[in-house]
């Protein structure tokens, strides 16, 4: 078996310390194969960010970290340090985060903010470093890079600016690109720009992906795999072509049953899952979606679900 | 909707520019709306939709044509006659984090909003916050929270409902779920529809989304760069789109499973109102555009007007 | 309403800096209404023998050049120090927020022109104000809190006015507008009543230098007037007792360090106090019923690796 991508095994995170901790993701596993696309999927709060910034070692300050297994390429993590960690993440993996207007410096240059990576962990001189930036821009589809690779990023476009981060993620020969919900701030035909750009990528250059979403629907248009997250668990694992028929979880359908489309039949409501979900740091009993799951059961209330052949269900077989 | 019914929100050839701009941002928009009727305008950012909607309740002025809000012209209006307006028509913002006011309590939110239009003494009031909470569907114990104590679809509901609150007959919906999460989205949605056909609403909703409008609305305008490109039924509209924008509108929704057959790319970004390129806004982007289609030549130099038909579209060679 | 209320309470108690804050002003303000009264006879009781003396046993702060008593000096001078410091924030606040909150409810020409002289007079040198304003008054403390009253304002009314003008383009305002509220209410109750916390910090943390800003006009003698005879104890300020100190430095280094040390504590007892205040206007920091929210906001990277 080839080293994954990225492998993370029995993740905790939680906030605080003693009295004060409160656990927010609980036991989860995730591991992503070289050129392959994972999508993770879950509401605001299920902990789904944080997993995947647990993984890529981006915790937020406060934020903290405890797995079984923590692998970047076959390179143990859970014993390195944290310089020891930088050097085994940097270079290897591109960060897309949801806000293009704050997630590039406003005070300096596109092409010098690309450049920097490149000189960081490709040691190349800073006209080399200048030639691949105008390369990866037009690589991403920016119009006239010569140009643009001295503009300042207010001068970009969000949909620009989201391609300006994956393109700086390919300065180098990245393994892994990490995006949170990439797409959410952009119209919606830029958004299918910049997924088309990420499948593009992973066709052509074989670079895996993780990406971060609530929205099921485009998971399931470009990602291989997708976990869905509800209160810091993983309810679901599964293929993604097998969403629309044989997703098995409760609370995958309700998912699935939520979004609007261009087929469903407009006389019926959408699929709504009534009330919210709990806070992830205070679990009640059992099965956490038991309290708005249309199937529950009493042992649902009583038994918490373990993820047993890609569900976590008492009820779904 | 009936074509009888009477026409509850008209506009005729508005264009609007913002003071120092170099360009219209709404150019000569003709938009009719019956009473109960529910008209989505879909549009990138930068298309002019919102600009409509905040014309229309006076939020920014138009600088040309007519706006009508049940036979009356409203165009501009100002004191009295803009007071009316407001009272009829409301809006719900696309962000109820920002749209709520942050340090006032729901019932406090709904009280000031239900005062300015109809006067209560102390049980009735409260009757009257309780009977709106559970118009969205939410309970009477929210009246002494705050919204930073609520979900955000539950922020999106109170801000419903204090619209609700001064009985309008049309309300502008500006993204009302953009900022939510799907699922949560879903229940918006689903209250925003049967809320019409109870209250018999009148809407003009906003939206980057097709799928979203497909929900709400009965006709569809599709707006590009501040000008209407195509509007119709919106049962047509999603089984024959005539306009490539639109076209490739409906064909950038996600579908779940992946989609069957290749993708409409527009090719480059949206241009820019102060910068409108030549005859068609759109044809630098356009499918079947000049720059793709050798003969096409006239989308460069001729601006293309909307055909009169009840499914209007604006362009030289229409999607066959 | 009592839910609020007490959680208000509880929101000011809980800053441990606002209780320090609101027990340091309470022992300032004691020692201000007896200080004449107790400390007024040691304090203009001259002492001929013992001039510039530095700190021994009967004088723990020494004397001045006319062998005055300093710390009871600095204890008498709280009284008129405090109200002209109050004075002038009082002043500056009331005014520059009734302008910048003015001036951010009109729209267009009026505005830009009202923010043109906000910003002419905030960059007008201050003290060149001040001289100004006690050239046309009579002179005297009365005249020197006007002075820089006036000379703080400004900066007031460009906090209301930025701070305002953030909040007014928020949708919330937009939607009360819709809603037909008038324009007085719109700036009261949705624009400056989500200010208001970030005022009081600063109405509150000026103290201390407006407090400097009138014993710089003592010291031109353009502010308190020494008074003779039985009024001498209502004419004792830090500012004058800073200013001798500071003249005597060498002598008698004490001298300088009490009523330093005065307008320190003044100014952190209000700042500290100001604090606890402005969070029991913000109902956020009142209502805890809620966990903190549980994906916090990220940090911006700009590195594609950390």
């Amino acid at each position: 078996m080839t080293d994954a991508a990225l492998e993370i095994s029995d993740l905790e995170v939680s906030f605080g310390t003693g009295k004060h901790r409160t656990t927010v993701v609980h036991g989860v596993s995730l591991r992503v194969e070289p050129g392959e696309i994972v999508g993770v999927v879950g509401e605001s709060g299920s902990g789904k960010t944080l997993t995947a910034m647990a993984a890529t070692d981006l915790l937020p300050a406060g934020a903290s970290r405890d797995a079984s297994v923590w692998r970047f390429r076959g390179i143990d993590l859970l014993a390195a340090s944290r310089s020891a960690r930088a050097t085994a993440f940097g270079g290897k993996i591109g960060v897309v985060f949801q806000d293009p207007m704050s997630s590039l410096n406003p005070a300096r240059r596109v092409g010098a903010q690309l450049a920097d990576t490149a000189r960081q962990w490709g040691r190349r001189s800073r006209s080399e470093a200048r030639d691949d930036a105008i390369d990866r821009l037009r690589r991403v589809r920016i119009a006239a890079p010569e140009r643009r690779v001295d503009d300042h990023p207010h001068e970009f476009s969000g949909g620009m600016r989201q391609r300006t981060m994956i393109a700086m993620g390919l300065m180098t020969t990245p393994m892994l690109i990490v995006a949170d919900e990439p797409t959410t701030a952009l119209d919606v035909t830029v958004q299918a720009d910049v997924m088309a750009l990420i499948a593009e990528l992973n066709q052509q250059e074989g670079t895996a992906v993780l990406l971060v979403s609530h929205n099921i629907a485009l998971v399931s248009e470009v990602c291989h795999r997708v976990v869905v997250m509800y209160a810091g668990k993983i309810v679901e694992e599964l293929a993604a072509d097998h969403l629309a028929e044989h997703a098995r979880h409760p609370y995958t359908r309700a998912l699935i049953g939520s979004v609007p489309t261009l087929e469903a039949d407009l006389s019926r409501p959408l699929t709504a899952i009534d009330g919210v979900p709990p806070d992830p740091g205070q679990l009640p009993a059992g099965c956490a979606f038991a309290a708005r799951c249309p199937s529950v059961t009493d042992r649902c209330l009583i038994e918490t679900p373990v993820l047993v052949n890609g569900v976590a269900c008492w009820v779904a077989t | 909707m009936t074509e009888s019914a009477p026409t509850m929100l008209q506009l005729d050839q508005v264009s609007i520019r913002y003071p120092g701009s170099p360009a219209d941002v709404v150019q000569r928009v003709d938009l009719t709306i019956p009473e109960g009727g529910s008209l989505g305008l879909v549009g990138e950012s930068g298309s002019g939709k919102s600009t409509v909607a905040r014309a229309i309740v006076g939020l920014v002025a138009s600088t040309g044509g007519r706006i009508a809000l049940a036979g009356r012209d409203v165009t501009n209006a100002r004191g009295a006659d803009l007071a009316r307006v407001r009272t009829t028509v409301q809006m719900v913002f696309q962000d109820p984090n920002a749209s709520l006011h942050p340090r006032m309590a729901v019932g406090d939110a709904l009280a000031e909003a239900v005062s300015v239009r109809r006067k209560f003494n102390g049980p009735d009031l409260d009757a009257e916050i309780a009977r709106l909470l559970d118009l969205v569907g939410l309970s009477p114990r929210f009246t002494d929270r705050f919204p930073f104590e609520l979900s955000g679809g539950q922020r999106q509901r109170v801000a419903i409902a204090r619209s609700l609150a001064v009985e309008p007959r049309v309300i502008l919906l500006d993204e009302p779920t953009a900022s939510l999460d799907v699922s949560v989205q879903a229940t918006v949605l689903n209250l925003l529809r049967e809320l019409r056909s109870e209250l018999g609403l009148t809407y003009l909703a906003i939206s980057h989304d097709l799928a979203v409008m497909r929900y709400l609305c009965d006709r569809i305008a599709v707006m590009e760069l501040g000008s209407i490109k195509e509007i119709g039924p919106a049962s047509e509209m999603f089984a024959a789109p005539r306009h490539h924008y639109t076209a490739a509108l409906i064909d950038a929704v996600p579908r779940l499973g992946g989609r069957s057959g290749t993708r409409i790319v527009l090719r480059g970004d949206p241009s820019d109102v102060a910068d409108r390129p030549s005859g068609c806004s759109f044809h630098l982007r356009c499918p079947a555009g000049p720059d793709v289609v050798a003969d096409h030549e006239r989308c460069r130099t001729e601006v293309p007007e909307l055909d009169d038909d009840a499914h209007s579209v604006a362009c030289h060679f229409p999607v066959a | 309403m009592t839910r609020r209320k007490r959680s208000r309470i509880r929101a000011f108690a809980g800053t441990p800096t606002g209780i320090a804050g609101l027990v340091l002003l309470g022992v300032l303000v004691v020692v201000a209404a007896i200080g004449p009264s107790v400390w007024g006879d040691k304090a203009t009781a001259t002492d001929y023998l013992h001039l510039y003396s530095p700190t021994t046993g009967s004088h723990f702060l020494g004397t001045d050049g006319s062998g005055r008593d300093l710390f009871a000096r600095t204890l008498v001078g709280t009284r008129l120090s405090l109200l002209l410091a109050t004075g002038s924030v009082a002043i500056a606040s009331v005014l520059g927020v009734l302008l910048g909150a003015g001036v951010a409810s009109v729209g267009g020409r009026v505005q830009r022109i009202g923010a043109t002289v906000i910003d002419t007079w905030l960059g007008f040198p201050s003290i060149l104000l001040s001289v100004l304003v006690i050239t046309v008054l009579e002179r005297g403390a009365g005249a020197a809190m006007i002075a820089v009253g006036l000379s703080f304002a400004p900066f007031f009314a460009r906090l209301t006015l930025t701070s305002a003008a953030a909040v007014a383009s928020q949708d919330f305002v937009s939607a009360g507008r819709l809603l037909g509220l008038s324009r007085r209410r719109l700036t009261t109750r949705y624009v400056l009543s989500n200010i208001i916390d970030q005022l009081v910090v600063a109405i509150f943390s000026t103290f201390g230098q407006c407090l400097i800003a009138i014993s710089a006009l003592s010291f031109l003698g353009l502010g308190v007037q020494p008074l003779v005879g039985a009024q001498e104890r209502f004419s004792i300020d830090w500012g004058v007792l800073l200013d001798q100190g500071v003249k005597n430095f060498s002598a008698a280094p004490a001298g300088a360090l009490g009523p330093a040390f005065a307008i320190a504590i003044a100014g952190l007892a209000f700042g500290w106090f100001g604090d606890g205040l402005a969070r029991i206007f913000n109902p956020r920091l009142t209502l805890r019923r809620l966990t903190p929210r549980v994906e916090p906001t990220r940090q911006t990277q700009t590195e594609s690796a950390t």
